[in-house]
């Protein structure tokens, strides 16, 4: 009698092998788009390459978070907390995104302290980020903007876009595009609850404001 | 971002797959850079490292056959082949946590995982080579092991770039323990574990108790830091090290048996195996440590006369207590000798040898 499978590991071991198919997937698609004509001869094809570009990376980008999920459930997920400079952290964050945000002619902009120093673990919240921004694309008309204050023992980073805002606020954790599950904000949540200070932890919050679109807030104690 | 002059930088690219070597080295030379080494493998980059000197290397963590980046990175590192001065970047397409393997004490400078574009590389190398310059004046007294210098340094560091506080504290505590301040070590990383959990501080505090000959609490710190993270193999090495000092040889093995499982091609390890089964008089599990330390030491820097000497003493203890053994085995005692004669000379082998020789039927 072979041993119980554990379903978990099966499912986090194919979506690993996946992953690593995306990138090779991702590779070639690279290599087509390196070729000098086709912008010139064929832009129709130069621009759904493009695009078929942007959605590879978006999936590779929902595979690898749930691998992190995966990790952190199981609580084998070593967390690794550092001192960045938020601000240079975000704009490198930014250049996976400048691409995207100009193929869909939205404007991106940063305001954050060039001083403020935190402590998190850096590719949690990198992925937690990824995944607000891959959102707030999604539903932004012209930008986004992200911020950064201190509340209550806590810095908050802010991401705000012009969107319709979240479709329902009895339910919040449903966004109004249709392929999304809010699997992504849970997971942002997660990610954020990871990070202890003294007796606070992080946390995800996510409103529409009275001016209109969308706000996420990642809450890091400080 | 200052401007980095990358034609004064010289760097390694370490990868085995030919599209991704050229699209690093392309990179680099786009940001100006002219003096980069390429290797294939993991032994064409020892023999780089080990005969040049990087400001730069980037290695693909996987490298098909043989040792991967971060065995590399851990030997070149123990033997002083990459100076503090230098970065190492370590490139994955891994979210396993096997990556992170044992990274606590030889930790890649930055990672960097696929897919990325050539513009994310070179935001990742300016941002790692600058951060490289602000640490220079640290990095090159560490180097030259004036750890009382590096320590006061990087007390100035902490209070002028807050930005680097994670790397600097590390630094802090290491330092202390190198200038044997046990008492200090151990109140600095009782304080940092208070503010926050760091597996380094936690690690740092463990050690800082075994030097003061607290036994005890090691135990129970380095059991928590293994609990914590099992891929942390650095802990179980502290543990069976604790374990021995305490007089627990049988504890001791059954740890590093655990670990090597966990993490099978660390040398050192098997070594540590291999010396521990023997006060264990275990000497099946001696010989099939110092065996595979053999194994995994040939062409490396560990390859030392004592893997071939444990080796020896653990057959013949199984010999002289009437075992028979395998032919396999007692050629690999006649050819360990005779390696022992050659390349290990000034070391006496004729004991062993009629010990070998009143064995024989």
């Amino acid at each position: 009698m072979p041993g119980k499978i554990d379903i978990g590991l099966l499912l986090a071991s194919t979506v690993h092998e996946s992953k690593n198919r995306l990138v090779h997937l991702l590779q070639t698609i690279e290599q087509l788009q390196a070729i000098e004509q086709l912008q010139s001869s064929h832009p129709q094809a130069a621009s759904e390459l493009l695009a078929m570009e942007q959605d590879v990376r978006k999936l590779n980008h929902d595979l690898v978070r749930m691998l992190h999920l995966y990790n952190l459930k199981s609580s084998s997920y070593p967390l690794q907390l550092d001192s960045h400079g938020l601000h240079d952290f975000i704009d490198d964050l930014l250049l996976h995104f400048t691409a995207i945000a100009h193929s869909k002619q939205l404007q991106l902009a940063l305001h954050i302290d060039e001083q403020l120093v935190l402590w998190f673990d850096a590719t949690l919240l990198e992925l937690a980020i990824s995944t607000v921004l891959f959102n707030a694309l999604d539903h932004a008309r012209s930008q986004i903007v992200i911020s950064s204050t201190m509340a209550d023992g806590y810095n908050v980073i802010r991401i705000e876009d012009d969107g319709a805002g979240f479709a329902s606020p009895a339910d919040p954790t449903m966004p109004a595009t249709q392929y999304s599950t809010g699997l992504g904000l849970k997971f942002a949540a997660a990610a954020l609850d990871q990070h202890q200070h003294q007796q606070r932890r992080g946390q995800l919050h996510h409103y529409n404001p009275a001016q209109g679109g969308a706000c996420v807030e990642l809450w890091l104690p400080c | 971002m200052p401007l980095i002059d990358y034609s004064k930088k010289r760097f390694l690219v370490i990868d085995d797959l030919v599209e991704a070597r050229s699209m690093v080295r392309d990179t680099l030379k786009e940001a100006g850079a002219s003096k980069i080494d390429v290797a294939m493998s993991a032994n064409a980059a020892m023999e780089y490292l080990r005969t040049r000197h990087y400001d730069l290397i980037l290695s693909d963590y996987n490298l098909g056959r043989g040792k991967d980046g971060q065995q590399i990175l851990e030997e070149a590192r123990h033997n002083r082949l990459i100076p503090h001065t230098a970065a190492f970047i370590m490139i994955t397409a891994e979210t396993s946590p096997e990556m992170v393997m044992g990274a606590l004490e030889y930790q890649p400078d930055g990672y960097i995982s696929k897919p990325f574009t050539r513009a994310e590389l070179r935001r990742r190398i300016d941002r790692m080579l600058q951060q490289k310059e602000q640490m220079r004046e640290v990095n090159v007294l560490l180097d030259r092991q004036d750890w009382a210098s590096a320590l006061q340094l990087t007390e100035e560091l902490l209070d002028s770039k807050p930005q680097l506080a994670g790397k600097l504290l590390r630094i802090k505590g290491t330092l202390m323990l190198e200038l044997e301040y046990y008492d200090d070590a151990r109140r600095f990383y009782a304080a940092q574990l208070k503010d926050r959990h760091m597996p380094w501080a936690l690690f740092g505090l463990a050690r800082a108790c075994f030097y003061m000959h607290d036994y005890d609490k090691a135990v129970e710190y380095l059991q928590k830091l293994m609990l914590d993270n099992q891929y942390f193999v650095k802990a179980d090495d502290w543990m069976a090290k604790t374990l021995t000092v305490q007089g627990d040889y049988r504890g001791a093995e059954d740890i590093l048996l655990a670990a090597i499982a966990k993490s099978p091609k660390a040398v050192l390890r098997q070594m540590e195996l291999g010396k521990v089964a023997a006060l264990n008089k275990d000497w099946t599990t001696s010989e099939q440590g110092f065996k595979r330390a053999i194994v995994l030491a040939n062409h490396s820097v560990y390859r030392c006369a004592d893997n071939y000497l444990g080796f020896i003493e653990a057959v013949l203890q199984q010999l002289e207590a009437g075992q028979t053994l395998p032919k396999a085995t007692l050629n690999q005692v006649e050819e360990s000798l005779n390696t022992l004669d050659n390349d290990f000379k000034g070391i006496a082998t004729d004991t062993l040898r009629s010990r070998y020789q009143a064995c024989q039927p």
